[in-house]
């Protein structure tokens, strides 16, 4: 991503603040992050397609928390008929017996409940690494920018190095090595994709520091914690959203790579999972469609709503990239 | 198809596993099926003492072997929720599965497959012997340490008669059984999917199909058009040399077309004259072998194979003492040539019947010409490998296919010009190639919905089947706390479903097992030991209290 | 400061960055948990033979001298023995990485051969339909996970309408004489379409919204207006001027993506069992065969600083607006 001039100086006008005493402070600071994000809002919000982006997240994140009241069945109880266990079944739509709505896997196992269930590791990698990845390129770069000298040397040699490190292979190595499981799915993700958000969001500091009102604040004597909390991040708050949204994407794609590989938690039900036990069973080549297109659709919808949110920041980021301006 | 039908019935303690958390969710959905019917009485609760701990059971990754690592899963089920001992899985990479197990003896609970050979001496031994316990590595990671074993294991090692043998080795299935350190869940059927109007004629033999014994009898059929066995592995070879074939299928299955053995069996496990490089067995003593080699062998170099190169062989197998022959290397004293065409092979310990099937059978001659000198022949990448097989390597390229043309030269009479492999890692693709009649062999074949479908709707697809030597087992490990009760590990073996593990996991072509030393063994097999484990989940509570052990809604207890 | 100084200080910065790199992959494969060599050494392998290999590599020296040989190893490419094969590592990489490259090659050049156009068209179409399009389409290609997308292909064209070959670089009874004679043959461009395809298709997402974004920025600008005034053609004005000037950052992106791309074709190579690198450093890692998952690692990850290097020449020696100070 290219790095971006001219970003809208939001707190520009918000420069009195700082005059007052340490008991509004507080409050102060509350309303100028609300209002920060409620300005935000009023342009994402005429997006349809970041709403659409968001409000397929939220409908995820529900059917996540309220799974196990909206599957069927748990995801890894095999279903009986008899003494036989119901392997293979069709849809109920499609001839199926038992009433599965997707009909079962090939060791009996209710597709739709593992699908319903498959929500929880995404989002979960999906929310976690985003959170992680943009507050710890956010971090990075706040520092970097600010202080400069040899700390920014010494943090954007780093930032180079993990620049250097190709994303899947480099995620396989640690997985591999350090047992696979989700916790060091998302650990492997997160060492990695910091460094987006850091290169960028501290060239976006280092324009923002040199601005009149910053150097206003320096003069009068605020302290460096406050101009960081108070003039420099609620601007890039945008960028650290924008490399959140991006970050869900990688973290869920990532974890369905790297399960499709062989490499996922063995102990949980993922979209990751299911597609790579469809594959070992050969579900495309029995054209059982419907417990292989499922779980890609469902990634697919979750990755595109992080884009979506994650386009719309760039718009509040970038104004030129906006539509009819 | 057999019929089977093991009533499940879920206990009340089996909900424990699967409620938790869970308000609406069905949690005993197979529970409904005759619930309370015959629900046992369980035992009175003020009877219990400590619970009986929770195991471990490995298993190996899904992609590495499905019906396996399902079946796992499914037995893991069975004992925790029905006969009531706790199992939990733990899934690790084969490697690590084997050598946690193998090299550390540090496990509770794990299942491969494996395939004990021609003779059983060897794995019996292997497996079985007291001193082995206290060794890892060795191969007794069950700990299993019994005296009278020990000597039933030496006596069928040693015995040139047949009815001592027979004795010996049906005494030791019995203990087996009882004991249950070991416990076999299917017998491994060799499988060998065809094209009939292609390739036919397949000898049912105990090692399976991808021998020479095969690959001198196959007879090609008109519409196979270049006379070739076209077949494919699932991941790339690695090596043609023959002293690192690390017993792998892929290339064993190849090493017995590229290399002479001294020994081959027939299907009724008797010395093959004709196939055997081995003319005629001379036995000075229980600790010597002489061996008359035939006179018509040669190198696919122009070289002739003699006494020198046998010689050499096993000479080398003790000097360098390579993984795939550890047992003969520490089996073997020397070898030294008589004349040209005799060899004497000494050995450190006394060799009965035994012998043919564990020095004789599993050692390929490699040529001294090619490897004197050569220090750790087994470190070697070869690429071409000069051969004294029916067929030669022609083209080898490891990531794409190996071809190997037939030498016509060769001692043997067969029919097929030659062998090739594609590797295909899809199976998917494979079916696909199958279906055009692309592939038109399948050295590697596993039950799979694959081939049962297409063995139903191809009418050109014929599968070969022999029950093999092998099994897909249980292992125990009998030093652990809890699995150190004989009760305990009869019950587990009682618990195994191997009825539907046979049937649905793997689509009726692997047979139940029971019984250490499979029914393709003839009368080496014990059948008094079939029918004893079958998967009843009463007897296995039955065996619990009988040992002393308290059943409740909370699952086996000791007795108070 | 000139640009060769500038493109000399990169140099260092490079090697720098490998040799952190390279510091990292050692340390990772010593300080995982329990006995170091045990993840050096293949498993089941008898005593006397783990003890020669601990010596062939010197596992059973100080840490320190471990490092250097560590070091020289990667420098002269003696890279090791496959503990799996007994092939020299670098004769495994010379085996694997052609075929990764055409492979790679071909899915770029696809992806910015169609990704630039539509940009150009999604930016002249700005607040359009066509836009939206053009811009959905994009992130769908990166939505949707490369190996569903790549399995799905397979099963409908190659399974069910077979037109596809389902596997590999070439039919079993073809046995090229060379690489280039190989890779010239209709048979194994035949096998190559669909992953190419489809790898281009996940790659294409990139230029497309970079090329858009860029046009945008570039529109703003006044030699624009000038080119208009003259009364040039609105087709002219976008394929020629504007498009000309916003194709620098697409340039240094793309050498930035095939530094990238090399290790990303993994799950492609997997799908289509195509004989790449990526699926052999994933088959290596699954089996602990460490040799070549340190080489194949190595070189992947050089590919990537090298080609990030590559980029800012490039851009330094294009761009007549970068400036050094």
């Amino acid at each position: 991503m290219s790095q971006r001039e001219g970003t809208r100086e939001l707190f520009e006008n918000l420069e009195g603040y700082d005059e007052l005493d340490d008991v509004d402070s507080r409050r102060r600071a509350i309303r100028l992050w609300s209002e920060t994000f409620s300005e935000q809002w009023e342009i994402l919000k005429e997006d349809r397609l970041v709403v659409f982006g968001a409000v397929t997240i939220t409908l995820f994140s529900l059917i996540a928390i309220f799974a196990p009241f909206l599957a069927p069945h748990p995801p890894t109880e095999r279903m009986w008929d008899g003494g036989m266990i119901m392997q293979w079944e069709n849809p109920l739509w499609y001839g199926g017996e038992g009433g599965y709505l997707l009909g079962t896997t090939a060791e009996g196992y209710d597709i739709f409940s593992q699908l319903i269930f498959g929500s929880r590791p995404a989002l979960i990698v999906g929310l976690s690494a985003a959170v992680l990845c943009a507050g710890i390129g956010t971090i990075v770069a706040l520092v970097a920018g600010y202080y400069g000298g040899r700390v920014d040397d010494i943090l954007m040699r780093i930032v180079d190095v993990a620049y250097g490190l190709p994303l899947l292979p480099s995620v396989i190595l640690l997985v591999a090595m350090l047992g696979p499981s989700f916790l060091n799915v998302i650990l492997a993700v997160v060492l990695l994709q910091w460094r987006a958000s850091a290169r960028v969001i501290r060239s976006q500091v280092l324009s923002i520091r040199e601005r009149p009102y910053v150097q206003a604040a320096k003069v009068t004597g605020a302290s460096d914690w406050r101009i960081i909390s108070r003039h420099i991040a609620p601007n890039i708050l945008p960028l650290t959203f924008l490399y959140g949204a991006f970050a869900i994407a990688t973290g869920i794609l990532t974890e369905a790579g790297v399960s499709f590989i062989g490499l996922g938690d063995p102990s949980q039900v993922s979209w990751g999972t299911m597609l790579q036990t469809a594959h070992t069973y050969n579900a495309m080549y029995h054209q059982t469609w419907w417990w292989f297109i499922p779980p890609g659709i469902c990634i697919a919808l979750v990755v595109i709503s992080g884009f979506l949110i994650g386009r719309g920041y760039e718009e509040v980021t970038n104004p030129a990239l906006r539509g009819n301006n | 198809m057999a019929t089977f039908r093991t009533p499940i019935d879920r206990r009340k303690f089996l909900k424990r596993a699967t409620a938790a958390g869970t308000g609406v969710a069905i949690t005993a959905a197979a529970g409904c099926l005759d619930d309370g019917e015959d629900e046992e009485e369980l035992d009175d609760e003020e009877e219990a003492g400590e619970p009986l701990p929770e195991f471990t059971y490995f298993n190996n990754p899904e992609d590495y072997n499905p019906g396996r690592h399902d079946t796992i899963n499914l037995i893991a089920d069975r004992w925790t929720d029905e006969v009531g001992i706790n199992v939990e899985v733990e899934v690790l990479e084969w490697g690590t599965l084997f050598s946690t197990v193998n090299d550390e003896y540090d496990y509770d609970l794990a299942t491969w497959s494996q395939f004990p050979g021609v003779d059983i001496a060897e794995n019996v031994a292997e497996r079985f012997t007291s001193a082995h316990a206290d060794e890892p590595g060795t191969g007794n990671h069950m700990g299993y340490q019994d005296e009278e074993m020990d000597e039933l294991i030496a006596t069928q090692q040693r015995t040139e008669e047949m009815d001592e043998r027979v004795e010996a080795v049906h005494e030791i299935q019995e203990k087996i059984a009882e004991d249950v350190p070991f416990h076999p869940i299917l017998y491994e059927a060799e499988l060998m999917p065809h094209k009939n109007d292609q390739v036919d004629g397949w000898v049912d033999h105990i090692e399976g199909y991808n021998r020479l014994p095969n690959y001198v009898n196959v007879e090609v059929l008109d519409e196979n058009e270049d006379g070739f066995l076209r077949g494919f592995w699932t991941e790339a070879l690695e090596n043609l040399n023959p002293w690192a074939h690390q017993g792998l299928s892929k290339h064993v299955h190849l090493m017995d077309a590229l290399f002479e053995k001294p020994i081959h069996m027939t299907p009724e496990l008797e010395v093959d004259e004709e196939l055997s490089l081995v003319d005629d067995i001379e036995r000075p003593d229980a600790e010597t072998i002489v061996w008359e080699i035939k006179e018509d062998a040669s190198w696919s170099d122009g070289e002739p194979l003699t006494a020198e190169d046998v010689a050499f062989t096993y000479q080398t197998i003790v000097d360098e003492a390579p993984s795939q022959y550890s047992l003969q290397a520490s089996e073997v004293a020397g070898a030294e040539v008589i004349d040209e065409y005799t060899v004497q092979i000494d050995l450190n310990t006394e060799f009965g019947l035994a012998a043919n099937g564990v020095i004789g059978h599993p050692i390929y001659i490699t040529p001294e010409h090619v490897w004197e000198g050569v220090d750790l022949p087994q470190e070697e990448l070869e690429e071409e490998p000069v051969s004294s097989g029916i067929v030669e390597v022609d083209y080898w390229d490891p990531g794409q296919e190996v071809n190997l043309v037939a030498r016509d030269d060769h001692r043997l009479d067969f029919e097929i010009e030659g062998i090739n492999w594609e590797i295909i890692t899809s199976s998917s693709t494979i079916w696909e190639l199958t279906d055009r009649g692309e592939i038109n062999y399948h050295p590697f074949a596993q039950p799979s919905r694959e081939l049962s479908e297409a063995h139903e709707e191809d009418d050109t697809l014929s599968v070969a089947e022999v029950e093999g030597s092998g099994w897909t087992h249980l292992n125990i490990n009998t030093r652990n706390e809890g699995l150190d009760e004989q009760a305990v590990r009869q019950a587990l073996a009682h618990g195994i479903p191997k009825e539907t593990i046979s049937e649905q996991l793997y689509y009726g072509y692997y047979p139940p097992g029971h019984s250490y030393v499979s029914p393709s063994f003839d009368e080496l097999h014990n059948p008094d030991v079939e029918g004893i484990y079958t998967g009843d989940v009463e007897e296995a509570h039955e065996t619990l209290r009988e040992g002393g052990f308290v059943i409740t809604d909370e699952g086996v207890h000791y007795a108070d | 400061m000139s640009k060769l100084n500038f493109a000399i200080r990169r140099l260092f910065q490079m090697v720098a960055t490998l040799w952190v790199i390279a510091t990292l992959l050692f340390v990772m494969f010593r300080a995982m948990p329990g006995d170091p060599t045990t993840y050096f050494l293949s498993e089941g392998m008898p005593p006397e033979a783990r003890e020669r290999l601990i010596a062939q590599y010197g596992l059973d020296e100080p840490t320190h001298v471990q490092y250097i040989e560590f070091l020289r190893s990667l420098v002269t490419l003696e890279l090791g023995i496959s503990f799996h094969s007994g092939r020299d590592v670098i004769d495994i990489i010379w085996l694997y990485l052609p075929n990764t490259l055409v492979l790679m090659f071909s899915a770029i050049i696809f992806a910015y051969v169609i990704g630039i156009p539509l940009g150009v068209l999604a930016a002249w179409k700005r607040g359009e339909g066509t836009e939206k399009g053009a811009v959905i389409l994009a992130l769908v290609q990166r939505s949707f996970p490369e190996f569903w997308v790549g399995l799905v292909v397979l099963g409908i064209f190659g399974a069910w309408l077979d037109v596809i070959p389902m596997s590999g670089m070439t039919s079993g009874d073809h046995r090229p004489e060379s690489f280039l004679a190989m890779i010239t043959s209709l048979d194994f461009i035949w096998h190559l379409l669909a992953p190419a395809a489809v790898f281009g298709f996940y790659l294409m997402g990139l230029p497309l919204l970079l090329m858009r974004n860029n046009m945008l920025e570039v529109l703003a600008e006044d030699f624009v207006d000038v080119c208009r005034a003259k009364g040039l053609s609105e087709r002219k004005v976008m394929f020629k001027h504007a498009a000309r000037n916003a194709l620098l950052p697409i340039v240094t992106a793309a050498a930035i993506a095939i530094g990238y791309a090399v290790g990303g074709a993994i799950l492609v190579e997997t799908v289509f069992s195509w004989p790449g690198l990526g699926r052999e450093m994933v088959r290596a890692v699954l089996r602990r065969d460490y040799p070549v998952a340190q080489g194949t690692f190595m070189l992947l990850a050089t590919t990537v600083v090298f080609m990030n290097f590559v980029a800012d020449l490039i851009y330094s020696w294009l761009d007549p607006r970068v400036t050094y100070e």
